[in-house]
């Protein structure tokens, strides 16, 4: 879709809300939604592959900006193309997406996939350029934010390694700085750490969450892992089995994150009533 | 300088052990020189006549070449066209597929009819033959390509120019050179079968020329000789392949560490 | 139909390995006498045909089985290996053979001039080797006639392989190609040209060909086996030169359906030139001269096609055959 599909998307949408247009379960109320601290609102989201196959349906969510939200949901849910819609790598079938207050212009939207997806044809430091090329900038001005983004995700010395030289964990810390040197005003993940072990996983957790925090980057996060979820979010969003729906959501109430809040008592609870909520999605 | 002989020492040392093995069935079996010359019979005949070896050698080197050239300026332009587009490709690789079969040699009478004799014909034959693993290829490599990374791009504002350039064209690299090094040696063996069918005599002779040339005369050392020469022709031009494909992939690709067919 | 040509190179490397593993499982029964021609069956080998025909070997109690030759199949190849007890080939062959320490002794010469030769365009006007100069030459590669005489006349014109199909010369003027005088002009003419044949004679070759032979070793031991069967061939091939008809039915009806008649009937009428000679007026049917094997011997080995000089004599022999005098007192 270009810049202008988009921009109608929205105008739409903001055409529909102040007509009154009747919306079920509600999460956030139209002056909300025109507030400017709204950057995803989805509403009346449905997505349909074929006739009989509903992928998602019924979807209201909002996300403000600074927010990490998350999505967890059983394989097969939709969470996955319910983060392509709002990248627009996808349309709905009925529904919109809109995204107040971020720019349309390439580059606005950073998507980590599931893999690191680099190409093993070019360096590190060329892979993290990669997205820069696109934009035009400055030979001078790649290298520079480049280096910068490898910096930030701790892979200086490694510029001029290949992809197939790194571990797992690498891998995925080259394809965060490649997205992260857009400046991205808007983080989508997609089960970016499942492939990796456990110890690599927590690591690179640690990591988001001090690049999301410090830099207030307003984040969807797609998991199937219920501590992974808690532990980075702010918001934590269950989505129930196919047709995906939202089963329901539960704020986070921890501030700091650390390795021993998984070991709290707390954590473990909120974790409990996540999966209970995953429950509550499967047997519907 | 070790890697080199652990490489080519361990197929050096069968082939010493053939010719070895040969040489000997030859002399305690008896085999008429006629039916099974021995190798040092070969090797004596490939001096006598090297001057006939050498020029059939570069007539076929050149021919291959210039089939092999046109193989690959083909291929890739046709691959990157079929690649543009399903419907074209769902219209036009089915024929290609159905150019493979065609059995070429039976074509070569007809080439002789169209092009005249000789080296067009030859040429040809090898062009044909050397076609379809590169355009094969070279399509599969444009069309595999990890379509997140096409979303990441288009995400960015990428067109297909730009997707085409950054991604599947260096995608393609190793579909290719696996294309070319099949390619390269059905060039060879096209240009011999070309020349055996319809080739020029003379001092335009190539190889096959030469291999039909002894086997008509009853001169198996020359024959066996002919093909040695032409087995050294394909292997060269599998090296030279395999070579190109190091140089110009470097260390990028996996694949290029263990070059196969 | 033209021979011996076509593919059978294709398959040499190959047969090269079976005839190794072959020659020690396939000989031939002692009682069966085989006979291995070049090419598939036609009045070529029509003293072979006529004498199944008509029963001469038979009555001499001879078992005789012929096969018919085709791409890959290499008469003096199957006889040195004892596949076959005889053979049929260009007397050529049979010199290359003994060039390659293959011995073999040649008994019987269907052509007292080999028919073996170029076919031009009429239109052409081109009457000699010379003329041919400036021709693009279709021949199958390393034909001994051709090499002989392009290196005694040193014309090099343009040459390309031949691929057993007419269609490329017919459709131009300027082109040789090779072919044998008995079957080809007839194919021509049926494909729209006008043929002016010139055989190897006429350019300045004179060979033999349809040379039937054996291996010498057979030779020393079945001395009365080859008197025989030579015999049955002169009957044959004498039958058949008076009333062809009979043998060329045979051979289409009953051997090779692709031998048309009409072909068989046109070979009959230059074979009747080609089949006689002073020679076998005089020593009977298939008779051969020193003159000409060592002329063929001597010249192939000045142009360089054999690397040691073959003596001819121990090829040959006239020594089975009957004299058309000796048959009337028979």
């Amino acid at each position: 879709m270009t810049a202008n599909q988009a921009a109608h998307t929205v105008d739409i949408f903001i055409y529909e809300s102040n007509v009154g247009h009747a919306i079920e379960k509600v999460v956030v109320t139209d002056s909300d939604i025109r507030s400017d601290r709204i950057r995803v609102a989805i509403r009346d989201l449905e997505k349909r592959f074929s006739k009989d196959v509903v992928a998602l349906r019924g979807i209201n969510l909002d996300v403000q900006e600074g927010e990490f939200v998350s999505l967890v949901g059983p394989s097969g849910c939709g969470k996955s193309t319910l983060l392509k819609l709002v990248a627009e790598l996808d349309y709905p079938t009925s529904g919109n997406v809109a995204r107040p207050g971020i720019a349309d212009l390439p580059g606005s939207i950073g998507f980590v996939f599931q893999d690191a997806h680099l190409l093993p044809w070019r360096t590190v430091h060329r892979n993290v350029e990669l997205l820069l090329e696109i934009q035009n900038l400055s030979v001078n001005e790649r290298h520079r934010r480049a280096k910068e983004a490898l910096a930030h995700v701790g892979l200086e010395g490694f510029e001029d390694a290949y992809p197939r030289q790194l571990s797992g964990g690498m891998k995925m810390r080259v394809s965060l700085a490649r997205t992260l040197v857009l400046n991205p005003q808007l983080f989508l993940l997609d089960e970016p750490f499942g492939a990796l072990d456990e110890i690599t996983r927590e690591k690179l957790n640690d990591d988001l969450v001090e690049l999301t925090r410090s830099s207030g980057l307003t984040t969807l996060f797609v998991t199937h892992s219920v501590s992974e979820a808690v532990y980075l979010s702010n918001r934590v969003v269950v989505i129930s089995d196919r047709p995906g729906t939202i089963v329901d959501e539960i704020s986070v109430p921890f501030n700091e994150r650390h390795r021993s809040l998984r070991n709290t008592q707390e954590f473990v609870n909120t974790c409990a009533v996540v999966t209970e909520m995953l429950y509550r999605g499967m047997e519907k | 300088m070790r890697r080199i002989f652990e490489l080519i020492g361990p197929p050096l040392l069968v082939l010493v052990i053939i010719l070895g093995l040969w040489s000997l069935a030859v002399r305690l079996l008896g085999i008429p020189a006629f039916v099974l010359p021995s190798p040092e019979q070969v090797f004596e005949t490939a001096i006598i006549e090297s001057d006939r070896l050498m020029s059939g050698f570069r007539n076929t080197l050149v021919a291959s070449t210039v089939g092999l050239l046109a193989a690959t300026v083909v291929g890739v332009l046709g691959a990157i066209i079929l690649s543009t587009s399903r419907v074209l490709e769902r219209a036009l690789y089915p024929w290609a597929v159905v150019l493979q079969t065609v059995p070429v040699v039976a074509l070569a009478p007809l080439f002789v009819l169209w092009v005249g004799p000789g080296f067009v014909s030859v040429v040809l034959v090898a062009f044909i033959i050397a076609l379809f693993p590169i355009l094969a290829n070279t399509l599969m490599g444009l069309v595999s390509t990890d379509p997140a990374l096409i979303d990441l791009l288009r995400m960015q504002g990428a067109g297909r120019a730009a997707i085409f350039r950054k991604i599947r064209l260096p995608n393609s690299l190793p579909y290719f050179f696996t294309g070319m090094r099949i390619s390269a040696g059905l060039a060879v063996i096209g240009t011999i079968v070309g020349e055996m069918v319809v080739g020029r005599g003379g001092e335009k002779a190539g190889l096959g020329y030469y291999v039909v040339f002894s086997a008509t005369q009853l001169k198996t050392d020359f024959v066996f000789a002919t093909i040695i020469v032409s087995t050294g022709l394909g292997i060269a031009f599998f090296l030279a392949m395999v070579g190109l494909s190091s140089l110009v992939m470097g260390r990028w690709h996996e694949s290029e560490l263990r070059p196969s067919t | 139909m033209t021979r011996p040509a076509s593919l059978m190179w294709l398959q040499l490397p190959l047969l090269a390995t079976l005839i190794v593993i072959a020659a020690c499982a396939e000989k031939p029964k002692d009682d069966i006498i085989s006979v291995q021609t070049d090419w598939f069956a036609s009045t070529d080998h029509a003293a072979l045909y006529a004498a199944e025909l008509h029963g001469y070997f038979d009555v001499r109690n001879l078992h005789v089985e012929i096969r018919q030759g085709g791409p890959g199949i290499r008469a003096p190849n199957d006889v040195a290996t004892g596949r076959a007890t005889f053979g049929l080939a260009l007397p050529e062959n049979i010199i290359l053979a003994a060039a390659e320490d293959v011995e073999l002794l040649s008994v019987f010469a269907s052509y007292q001039e080999s028919p073996i030769g170029l076919m031009v365009h009429e239109s052409s006007g081109v009457l000699n080797i010379e003329d041919i100069a400036n021709l693009t030459v279709q021949i199958f590669p390393g034909q001994v006639f051709w090499e002989v005489l392009k290196y005694e006349t040193g014309i090099a014109p343009a040459e390309i392989a031949f691929d057993g199909s007419m269609t490329a010369w017919a459709e131009n003027s300027d082109w040789a190609v090779q072919g044998f005088a008995t079957t080809n002009p007839f194919d021509a003419r049926k494909v729209g040209a006008e043929p002016r044949m010139l055989t190897a004679t006429q350019l300045g070759f004179r060979a033999y060909a349809g040379v039937i032979f054996t291996s010498q070793s057979y030779a020393q031991e079945n001395q009365e086996t080859i008197q025989a069967f030579v015999a049955a061939l002169q009957q044959g091939y004498a039958d058949f030169l008076a009333n062809p008809q009979p043998v060329i039915e045979y051979i289409n009806s009953e051997v090779n359906n692709d031998f048309l008649v009409e072909v068989g009937e046109a070979a009959a009428v230059i074979m009747q030139d080609l089949a006689v000679s002073q020679e076998t007026e005089s020593l009977g049917l298939g008779a051969m001269n020193a003159e000409v094997w060592n002329d063929v011997a001597t010249r192939m080995f000045e142009a360089g096609i054999v690397r040691n000089e073959v003596g001819a004599s121990t090829l040959w022999t006239n020594e089975y055959l009957t004299s058309r005098d000796e048959q009337d007192v028979q």
